[in-house]
């Protein structure tokens, strides 16, 4: 929109006072200095946060300020260097680097050069443990800080931004197209334009909560218009099952009408299949007619124990050979029908764990041995059998094109609100990249006969493409920061899986950062700084990238 | 390890081993989804139950959430979970809450907890507290505002005071104990967390929350002993001190609830059931007190009978008083 | 009908294939597509119309609630929701809670930020600035998860090193509002800095050189004339900058607390920065993190709270396009 420009009158601005030129020259001087002094105390924080996340995840402490500072200072030269060296390279390659240029670069070079050494140096001389490990990359979380990994974190971030990237990308490119290539010329229309434009302005600067407070209520609950995502209205690409598991182990389905569906219950149900598909023979037992088998089953099991501990009481080495020789006697003695072959080498090898381990694991171990003594012996008296009072678990086989709505707290739903905080960023940016298209090559275009849509995509669009391309990957990684919409939306679970389909419950990498940060003990502190380094190591190549296009381009149109 | 220790091992493992006959499958090829909500002071112990769990049966995925005992229960009474962890017991109006929706639920108890009052390792004048102190700090009608209105002699400098916030099963226990309105200023949070970082950065702090938060966190806090109202001696929580119920006002059981149309999955029979077996472990390692074996063997057979309802409310909703032996052996 | 194209006598090198296509057909699948681009604009719209439609019915659900007046909502002094014998539901603590934590990330971002800007567009030579533009962007990159993470773990202990030479009711504590008002003014650093800096660089050089030429130094041109001249979108960057500071949700949820300031008691904390706040958005998250199925007046008051917070910044952003649109002086 152009206005009458108003230039500034000098009129009383400048008040003439007589001051001697050094006088002015000093000011001069001190306002640069200021302004370096300032430029230094942003830098300084800056470097500060880097530092403290670096020394926190790789496990470099320091006893006082100086080394801190020292190490604050070599990261902060090798990244200035770092980005310098490449930025001011093609100049010396295409020989147009000045004298002060080629001092830069020499300088610049020689700085990433020794601060790497140096980093290199204080490396060997760390005393703590390195946080930011394979281990810690392919993990789940764990109660441990030794243990725990940001896995299932990085899968959902993966997934959260693609989801919100191929949503962002057509509607905000479109209403770019709208507001840059369409403008009305109707007075209405013109006013219509000008409060979309607005309306976006506005919309950039909302805060992300209150995106996810809308997600919430427009994905998740769909406003509450499709039911609950316990009893869906709709749904796709799922089948639901009843899975019953007979005496012998073998698992059978039973295929349900919905998630709701009350339970089958075994006798209703005329024909048996396996989860392959095949037919099962299967007899239904009521389990009082089979009392008495049930109950002298598990006679057999606990003779065997105790006929177990006194042998175990008096053995004469604790190996795997003497174990071997007590339970085939302790077998024969109690009565046990199984068949012994494996489940008694089982038992062994169980009960050889237990004793190497302590406390909980031998507890445990002996637990499972017992167990797996009981199973067998159930399998041998009920080969094939199902009890009529059996409950089968509610299984879904669920398609990786599964959809139901409402969306419940699924990727889907946090993707969709990544895109209402995203979608903003990426039409001004494509609005910006558009404009930046030289008026000389549409007004060629229409003057070829084009209309304005051909002019559009097979002109403008193509050339304001690497622009929009740029906007799109910071959009994208602003949105792969943001935590607060998706804590609205899923909130802080334990999650030890990555979601398979949609629908599927996820955390985002910020989430489990923030997690981590909220805890007390320090280890999680340091655990949450390998994280943000994880992160921030995603985010720079995303930025990398742009700003390559970025650099590429603007020699196109200079 | 000497015969003698072994054998005595496994014989503890045979006496714990009511096993029946209804899950015959073996837990590695299981699969399922089980979700848990709830306190956040039980939290740790389901969480580790939770990643033992795994690498016994790695096809059965179980998230653990933390909205405190209340907002868990109102999941809960809504059917979207399958077990409720609760520092307390279920009040009546979310049994009325359940019972409206169709949900009914197994009570199961799983350990002790001590809740522990907490101040900064440089507080160095607070040797231990009364009751009546803990309700001169606590109580809205009295709400003292400095340690010296505490008791005299203390320092004249403002007290800050970390708690649960509403939500949470830990801060409906002290209110009982309290007995009366608590305070509004103070810092409020659900996660046990938050709290023990701020009690553990401000010298003027006092917060409270479950023993196996102080217990993970001992060297950045003290722990302050509370005067037994019937022995009348400070007593400082551990471990033999909350057991034995010397501990007192502050010993508390505590709970998992589950939902018994849950209970007929086999997954969540074989969860529960690793649950309770080893609880005795996974609770002493978390930091909090493991319940007697008569009172575990109580829970497993109960769960297998899946006797539903609580027992800690009269039937005419009144709470039941009593030790935990006392109500749950009944 | 297609038809081949015929290649005139004498042209050589790849033809354009030339087709006939009806008119008809290309005016409707461009009506078409025009179409869909104005359902694209018409989506923004509908995303304001969701944000409004949703806080609107909700916040009329919790006026609605016993114990809660518009009145007292708006004019009241205390907030406590979930604790004390009865509910208070004054907003004005979350606000000054808010309001204090951008007040300090402004006097931290502002002066950095401006005479930042002043120096990259007057002063700084051009490869410096080549280098330090990119270092900026990657910087308002950063999320504010790492943040957070930085006021908890560095800023606070530092300030609380400050400890000793305060009273001690006024000492720095694990959760205080300089430590969450820093690290958020260190986050909108680069913002004030880039859109500054694009302001002062649009001031044209004719300007300069006309200052210059009257034999002004460079100090003197960049206060008296340039800074002037850019003044209406540095301060369209100074309010994009504090709305992005009042909206800041993750940072506050670990630094700043979770206790509200009791106003009614003592309208002075609201200017103590050493104390713990709760501002508006770290309400939001104590209520969306402790229970997601309440339907008491508890839920409803985030929701409550989010319309006042959308308010604010729809008032800031507003504001400051309007400022810029304005008073933009455009030359040439």
């Amino acid at each position: 929109m152009m206005e009458a420009a108003n230039i500034p009158v000098p009129t009383a601005a400048f008040s003439i006072r007589f001051r001697s030129r050094a006088q002015r020259r000093v000011k001069d001087r001190l306002f640069v200095g200021l302004c370096i002094f300032a430029a230094s105390v942003s830098m300084l924080a800056l470097v500060m946060l880097l530092t403290s996340i670096i020394s926190q995840a790789f496990g470099l402490t320091f006893d006082s300020v100086l080394p801190a500072l020292l190490l604050g200072i070599l990261v902060f030269t090798t990244g200035a260097s770092s980005i310098a060296v490449p930025v001011m390279l093609p100049r010396l390659v295409r020989r147009k680097a000045s004298r002060r240029d080629r001092i830069i670069i020499v300088i610049a070079a020689v700085a990433l050069i020794v601060s790497i050494a140096l980093l290199v140096w204080l490396w060997q001389m760390r005393t703590g443990r390195t946080w930011l490990t394979w281990q810690f990359i392919v993990s789940v979380p764990s109660r441990f800080p030794e243990l725990t990994g940001i896995w299932p974190a990085m899968i959902g971030t993966v997934m959260t931004a693609a989801v919100c990237a191929l949503t962002a990308v057509p509607v905000g490119v479109a209403t770019a197209v709208l507001l840059e290539e369409f403008r009305p010329r109707h007075r209405i229309l013109r006013k219509a334009h000008g409060f979309v434009q607005l309306n976006i302005t506005n919309l950039a600067g909302v805060p992300s909560i209150v995106y996810g407070i809308l997600g919430l209520t427009a994905f998740v609950q769909v406003f509450g218009a499709f039911g609950t995502p316990n009893d869906p209205a709709f749904t796709l690409g799922v089948k639901w099952y009843d899975q019953f598991y007979t005496e012998s182990g073998e698992a059978l389905v039973v295929p349900v009408a919905d998630q709701a569906a009350p339970s089958t219950s075994p006798r209703d149900v005329t024909e048996w299949r396996t989860e392959s598909g095949e037919v099962a023979q299967v007899r239904i037992v009521e389990r009082e007619s089979a009392a008495a088998e049930i109950e002298a089953a598990d006679a057999a099991v606990e003779a065997f124990e105790e006929s177990m501990e006194e042998r175990m009481g008096s053995l004469a080495s604790f190996d795997a050979a003497g174990l071997a020789a007590a339970v085939e006697e302790a077998w024969v003695e109690a009565g046990l029908t199984a068949d012994a072959t494996g489940v008694q080498g089982e038992v062994v090898e169980l009960l050889l764990a237990a004793g190497e381990a302590t406390g909980r694991e031998a507890r445990r171990a002996l637990r499972q041995a017992v167990d797996v003594v009981e199973r067998a012996e159930m399998h041998a008296r009920f080969p094939g059998v199902l009890f009529a009072d059996a409950s089968p678990s509610r299984t879904a086989e669920t398609k990786p094109w599964y959809f139901r709505l409402p969306l419940g707290r699924g990727v889907l739903a946090g993707g969709l609100t990544l895109m209402l905080v995203v979608l903003p960023i990426v039409i001004i940016a494509s609005q910006e990249a558009l404009r930046a298209v030289p008026r000389s090559m549409r007004a060629a275009s229409l003057a070829l006969g084009a209309t304005p849509w051909q002019t559009v995509r097979r002109t403008t669009l193509p050339a304001a493409l690497p622009g929009i391309m740029t906007g799109v990957i910071l959009a994208m990684s602003r949105a792969i920061g943001e935590a607060a919409p998706i804590l609205v939306i899923a909130g802080i679970v334990y999650i030890t899986f990555i979601p398979h389909h949609l629908m599927d419950d996820f955390t985002v990498m910020p989430l489990q950062i923030y997690n981590w940060a909220s805890q007390p003990q320090e280890d999680f502190h340091f655990v949450a700084a390998a994280g943000i380094i994880l992160l921030m190591a995603i985010l720079l190549c995303f930025n990398a990238t742009a700003i390559l296009i970025r650099q590429k381009t603007q020699k196109q149109f200079s | 390890m000497s015969m003698a220790f072994k054998t005595s091992v496994l014989a503890t493992a045979v006496t714990g081993m009511v096993m029946c006959a209804a899950g015959s499958q073996d837990p590695a090829r299981m699969s399922g989804s089980i979700s848990i909500d709830g306190s956040s002071t039980v939290e740790p112990i389901t969480k580790a139950v939770a990643e033992e769990f795994r690498e016994l049966a790695p096809g059965i995925r179980v998230t653990v959430a933390v909205s405190g005992t209340g907002g868990g229960f109102k999941r809960f009474a809504l059917g979207e979970t399958d077990i409720s962890d609760a520092s307390r017991p279920i009040k009546k109006e979310e049994m009325d809450a359940a019972k409206a929706n169709g949900i009914e639920f197994i009570e199961l108890p799983v350990a002790y907890d001590g809740l522990s009052i907490v101040v900064h390792p440089s507080n160095d004048w607070v040797d231990y507290l009364t009751v009546d102190e803990i309700k001169k700090i606590f109580l809205a009608s009295e709400a003292a505002k400095n340690w010296s209105d505490v008791r005299a002699g203390w320092p004249n400098q403002r007290i800050k005071i970390f708690a649960p916030g509403t939500d949470s099963g830990t801060f409906d226990y002290f209110k009982e104990v309290m007995a009366g309105d608590i305070r509004a200023d103070m810092s409020v949070s659900e996660d046990d967390n938050v709290l023990v970082t701020g009690v553990a950065g401000d010298a003027n702090s006092l917060g409270f929350f479950g023993f196996a938060y102080y217990i993970e966190n001992q060297d950045k806090l003290k722990v302050v002993p509370i005067v037994n109202p019937k022995l009348s001696t400070p007593v400082t929580p551990s471990h033999d001190s909350i057991e034995s119920g010397e501990y007192a006002p502050f010993s508390r059981p505590l709970f998992i609830y589950v939902n018994k149309k849950s209970a007929t999955r086999p997954e969540v029979r074989e969860f529960v059931e690793f649950y309770l077996a080893e609880a005795a472990d996974l609770v002493d390692e978390v930091g909090y007190v493991a319940l007697p074996e008569d009172i575990y063997e109580a829970a497993e057979s109960n769960f297998k009978a899946n006797r539903t309802g609580t027992k800690f409310l009269t039937a005419d909703g009144k709470k039941a008083e009593g030790s935990l032996r006392d109500i749950y052996l009944k | 009908m297609t038809t081949a194209a015929t290649v005139p006598a004498g042209m050589s090198g790849p033809q354009p294939r030339g087709r006939r296509r009806s008119v008809r057909l290309r005016k409707v699948r461009e009506a078409g597509i025009m179409s869909t681009l104005v359902m694209g604009g018409v989506f923004s719209l509908l995303t304001t119309g969701a944000i409004i439609f949703v806080l609107a019915r909700e916040s009329y659900r919790f006026l609605g609630e016993e114990d809660v007046t518009f009145w007292g909502f708006i004019g009241g002094l205390q907030w406590n929701p979930l604790l004390g014998a009865e509910q208070h539901f004054g907003i004005w603590p979350l606000i000054a809670g808010t309001l204090m934590i951008a007040a300090v990330a402004m006097i931290v971002a502002v002066p950095l930020g401006l005479v930042t800007a002043i120096w990259l567009s007057e002063y700084a030579p051009a490869t410096l600035r080549s280098i330090l533009k990119p270092v900026l962007e990657i910087l308002a990159g950063i999320p504010t998860v790492v943040f957070g993470f930085f006021a908890l773990t560095v800023v606070t202990p530092g300030l609380q090193w400050f400890n000793r030479f305060l009273p001690g009711d006024h000492q720095f504590g694990v959760y205080n509002a300089a430590s969450a008002g820093i690290a958020v003014g260190i986050l909108t650093l680069p913002i004030v800095t880039s859109l500054s800096e694009d302001a002062l660089r649009a001031v044209p050089g004719s300007l300069r050189e006309a200052s210059y030429g009257l034999g002004a130094t460079r100090f003197e041109t960049s206060l008296k004339v340039v800074f002037p001249a850019a003044l209406s979108g540095i301060i369209a960057a100074f309010l994009l900058a504090v709305a992005r500071a009042v909206g800041e949700t993750m940072i506050v949820a670990l630094a700043a607390g979770s206790s509200p300031l009791p106003l009614h008691e003592e309208p002075t904390a609201a200017i103590d920065i050493t104390r713990e706040v709760q501002p508006m958005t770290g309400y939001m998250v104590q209520i969306f993190l402790g229970d997601a199925s309440n339907f008491g007046p508890e839920y409803f008051s985030s929701y409550a709270v989010a319309a006042v917070l959308f308010l604010m910044t729809f008032v800031l952003t507003v504001i400051g396009h309007v400022i810029r649109k304005k008073f933009q002086q455009v030359y040439e």
